[in-house]
This record gives structure tokens, sequence and C-alpha cells, in this order.
């Protein structure tokens, strides 16, 4: 996950206004799910892998290994539409019998549980191609933008942020550890574990404080009132997103 | 004698388990001045300068700006605040959002600046400290001088009328060191005070107007750099060294190889036209 935060930060898209971006993911996404249809699934699939690979430029194995992440959760769900478990071998493709009942595919089943696969990749899709091309900061401006309520979006930064603190915290004692011999072997492993863990929250917590001093000493009172660097809308890449959906929708 | 703009009384201060980090300590910061800070890891500096914008309270004695007693009302904090900024040493804890260019516009919004102020204003201290080219990069992706150039320019941009900065120039290569002083230099003409605290003995011989020694939270020799540098016992006591220019221009004079100039060397150039 953490890795792909570079790719965000690179990536030919990321000066494009983020609410274009989301509306259009979003729109995309709605698209997807209203129109019954796996044809226009595959398509919208193809179609944002295709912007993603070769408008914003982000790697091609990045984009697949992003995909496989929810893979093994459809996977599982889909294998449950797609067996059935009665007592008549009507309309059973393949079935095995197990007591009285049989456990089997139907040609139905199978494609219902096709259509729920390119349904559920399609909105993947679009959610990755915001998450891949829209830094986290622009989608809370963009949520912002929605008036979503302050404290969910200042929470959100600081937790972006934390994150980061917090994996460099982890990665230093790890490495200081490591360097030490600390995961040479198993008990030492598990001990050094329990230090590292032990510090990380000591630490965060100092961390959280002092962060809370330097934020009062630059005036903090109730809320974190920042600006952005200004984001411009471009009639360009806009156009593109409009004939992107106005294709898919001809399509269906 | 010069208006003093912050002024110590015999103030202590202890942390929670017991570190008694301030001792009895007295300091009259005088207005306009470039003021140096130095002393052994741990002698309080980072504490103390928590003490002057009321971060940190002090538990025996008290503290005035401009004059004024500080009482910990809130407005008079809020006002404190705004006049007084600091520059954390450990940069991660003052950056708070992974944008930098959020960062740095966190100050001057809480001053109630419009936006076309704060926007100039931030531009203004970005170039000046050579982070402007940062811009889009996240806060999580920079070195640490970067980090530290992007803090200063957070404070920069409040246009504090008193800036402390906790060791500036730490973990920054030679050119952005010199870069932050001077940079700090233009920041005092305007009547600014700029008070650092540092562990380099040469970079504030020649920067500082004026130089404090501290030691186990007192303050152990004040007065301007040429006197206190040559004070052997002190220095010592606070881990320090005496500066190098002034080392070898006092050896030069005992010599006889220079007679004691008028203006006494500060720089590798004064010390060259010297030799
Ligand atoms: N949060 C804290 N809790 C307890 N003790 C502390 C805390 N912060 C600092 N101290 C102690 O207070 C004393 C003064 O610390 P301070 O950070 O002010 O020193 P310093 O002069 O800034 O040192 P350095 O040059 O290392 O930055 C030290 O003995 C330190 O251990
Ligand atoms: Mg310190």
């Amino acid at each position: 996950m953490f890795y792909v935060d570079q790719y965000v930060y690179t990536n030919q898209l990321r000066k494009i206004h983020p609410l274009e971006k989301f509306l259009f993911s979003i729109i995309t996404m709605i698209i997807g799910l209203v129109v019954n249809n796996p044809a226009i699934n595959v398509l919208i699939i193809v179609l944002m892998l295709g912007v993603l690979i070769f408008w914003a430029r982000i790697p091609v194995f990045v984009v697949f290994k992003m995909m496989m992440i929810p893979a093994g959760f459809l996977a599982l769900g889909v294998i449950t539409i797609a067996v059935n478990f009665t007592t008549d071998t009507n309309e059973m493709v393949l079935f095995i019998p197990i007591g009285g009942y049989y456990l089997g595919f139907t040609i139905q089943s199978m494609f219902l549980a096709l259509t729920t696969l390119l349904r559920s990749l399609s909105s993947v899709s679009c959610l990755f191609f915001l998450a891949l091309t829209t830094p986290m900061l622009d989608i809370i401006y963009v949520l912002q933008i929605f008036r979503t309520p302050a404290i969910i979006t200042e929470l959100m930064l600081l937790i972006y942020r934390f994150i980061f603190i917090f994996m460099e915290t982890a990665f230093n004692i790890y490495t200081a550890q490591s360097s030490r011999w600390g995961y040479s072997n198993f008990r030492g492993s598990i001990n050094s574990f329990g230090i590292l863990f032990a510090n990380l929250w000591g630490k965060s917590f100092i961390k959280s404080q002092e962060l809370f001093i330097s934020l009062l000493s630059r005036g903090y009172e109730k809320e974190l009132k920042v600006i952005n660097q200004n984001y411009y809308f471009s009639f360009g890449s806009f156009f593109i997103f409009v004939i992107i959906d106005i294709f898919i929708l001809i399509a269906a | 004698m010069s208006e003093i703009i912050l002024e110590a009384r015999n103030i202590d201060f202890s942390y929670m388990d017991g570190t008694k980090a301030i001792n009895n300590l007295s300091i009259r910061i005088p207005k306009g001045k470039k003021v140096a800070v130095l002393g052994n890891n741990g002698a309080g500096k980072t504490t103390l300068f928590l003490h002057f914008n009321g971060v940190h309270r002090p538990q025996k004695g008290e503290i005035l700006y401009k004059g004024e007693l500080v009482n910990y009302k809130k407005n008079q904090l809020r006002e404190l605040r705004k006049n007084i900024g600091i520059v954390f040493q450990d940069p991660d804890n003052q950056l708070f959002s992974a944008s930098v260019y959020q960062d740095v516009s966190f100050g001057p919004n809480n001053l109630g600046w419009g936006e076309e102020k704060i926007r100039n204003k931030i531009e203004e201290v970005m170039k000046q400290t050579g982070t402007w080219e940062l811009r889009d990069k996240p806060t999580h992706a920079l070195s640490h001088g970067q980090k530290k150039r992007v803090a200063i320019a957070g404070v920069l941009a409040m246009e504090p009328e008193v800036i402390f900065l906790d060791e500036p120039t730490a973990g920054l290569d030679p050119m952005y060191s010199n870069n932050i002083m001077q940079l700090l230099d233009e920041f005092n003409q305007g009547e600014r005070t700029v008070i650092v605290s540092s562990h380099n003995i040469d970079e504030v011989y020649a920067w500082a107007d004026y130089v404090l020694i501290m030691h186990s939270g007192q303050i152990i020799s004040e007065g301007v750099p040429e006197d206190v540098f040559r004070n052997q016992e002190t220095i010592q006591k606070a881990n320090l060294i005496k500066p190098w220019v002034l080392e070898i221009y006092d050896y030069l004079v005992e010599k006889n190889r220079s007679g004691p100039g008028i203006v006494i060397p500060k720089t590798r150039e004064d010390i060259m036209k010297i030799l």
C-alpha cells in the first residue's frame, strides 16, 4: 500500500483538478453499476486501466498488483454465487452428488457469477483510478467541497501524515535492532518485536504531544486552518473525461 | 542600553518526571539583536525557548514581554504566540500536514490574513528558504534538511517580532546552513529579534551579536561573542571549544605576529586578511 504512494505523487494526471477526477471516477462507477450489461463493465475496466497505464503513466505492474488486492475476496464471493446446492440435476452443467443432494453449477448461476465479478471489478477499477491519480490531500479537498464536517477532514489529514511518521519510526527501530542482530533467531525476533511494539506506542504518544505543542505555538485554537495550492480546471482533461463517459453510455 | 523585548526573572521549571530543566534562571533579551544560546546537550535550551511563547509555564518566577508580565490569559497568549515564533528542533514534530504548501499556510491562516496576502507570503518565504521547488512533494518524501527548511518557512511566514530557532542549521549542508544564517540576518534587519540555539561554535561566533551559555538549567555566561568565548572555564563547563578564528587570532597576537586589531576577525575571510 505504501509504496503505491510515490506513484500517486508523480503520475501524469496529478495536476488535474481533483474534482474532475473524482466526478469522472464516481460517474463511471455509477454507469457500470446501473447498466446491466457485462460487456459495458469489461469496457469500463479496459478504459480505466488504459487511462491509468497510458495517460497517468503508472507502471503496468503497479496497476495489476492493485487490481489483485481484491481478487481473493471477489473470488470467494463469486464462487458462492456460482455454486448451487439442490436436489435435482436438471440444469446442472457439472455436479457432484453429496448425500441426496447435488453440488454444482448451472448456466444461470455461472452467468450471474460472471456478471457480479465484472461489475465489482469495474467499480474497483474506477476507485483505483481515483486512488492512483489523486493524492490523499486532494481527496480531502474534494470532501471539503462537499461540506464534509471539519472534524472528519482534519482527522484524515492528521492520520495520513501520522501513518508515515509511524511507519518511519517503526522502520527505524527495526533497522536499529536488526543491525545489532535483534532478529537473528526466533527467540530474539519475538523479543525484539515486543520491544519495537512497546516503544512504538510510547514514541507515538510523545510525538503527538510535541506536535500539539508546536501547533499551539503557531496559533492553533480550534481549527486546522490551511489553504491549498490553487487547483485549476483544465478543459482538455475535462473534455476527455466527458468523451469517455459519453462513449460508454452510447455503447450501453 | 538597548530596549529589552523579553525577560525571564528567576524562573524554575521541572518536567513531570522530576527533571529540573530550568534552575533559577534570569535573562534579558535585547530587542533587534541576533542572540545565540549555547550549551551542552540537556542544558535546557529547548525548555527555555518553550517558556517564551507560553507553552511552558514557569513553576517559579516570571516572564515579561515588552516589560509586561505574562499572565497566561487566553487573549494575551494569543498575542504572544502571534509575535513570538518558534522553529522546533525536530521538524517532524512541527510539520502536521502531508502537503508542504498547506503546512506553511497554517500560521498565517491563524493570524487571520486575507488569502491573497497569505499566498504571496507563502511564495516569498518558500522561495527564500529554497523550498518552493518542493511544494508538490509530500512531506514524508522530504529529506531531514528539507523538512527543516519547510519548518523554518512555516514560522517566517508569520512575520513574528521575535523568532526562536532551535538548532536551525543542524543537519543542513554547509550551503544551506549559510543560506539560513543569511536569511536570519535579513530577517533581523527590520528590527526583529532572532534567537538561535546551536552547537556550531564557529557559526555562532561569526553571526551573533550576543551570546548566552547555558549549563544545568542556568545561564553561566553572557555577553558579546569575543568575550564569552575567551573565558576558557565557562566554555569548557558547557562542553564547548573556542572558535578557531578567535583561537588563531589570539595566538597571533600573543606571538606578536599581529597587533591587536581594532576589529576582531569573525570569519575565515577576516583572518586571512590579517595573515
Ligand atoms: N518531556 C520531557 N520529560 C522529562 N524530561 C525532559 C523532557 N524534555 C526534556 N527533559 C529533560 O530536561 C533537560 C533539558 O532538556 P532540553 O531539551 O531543554 O535540553 P537542550 O539544551 O535543548 O539539549 P539539546 O542540545 O540536546 O537539544 C534534560 O535533562 C532533559 O532530559
Ligand atoms: Mg534542544
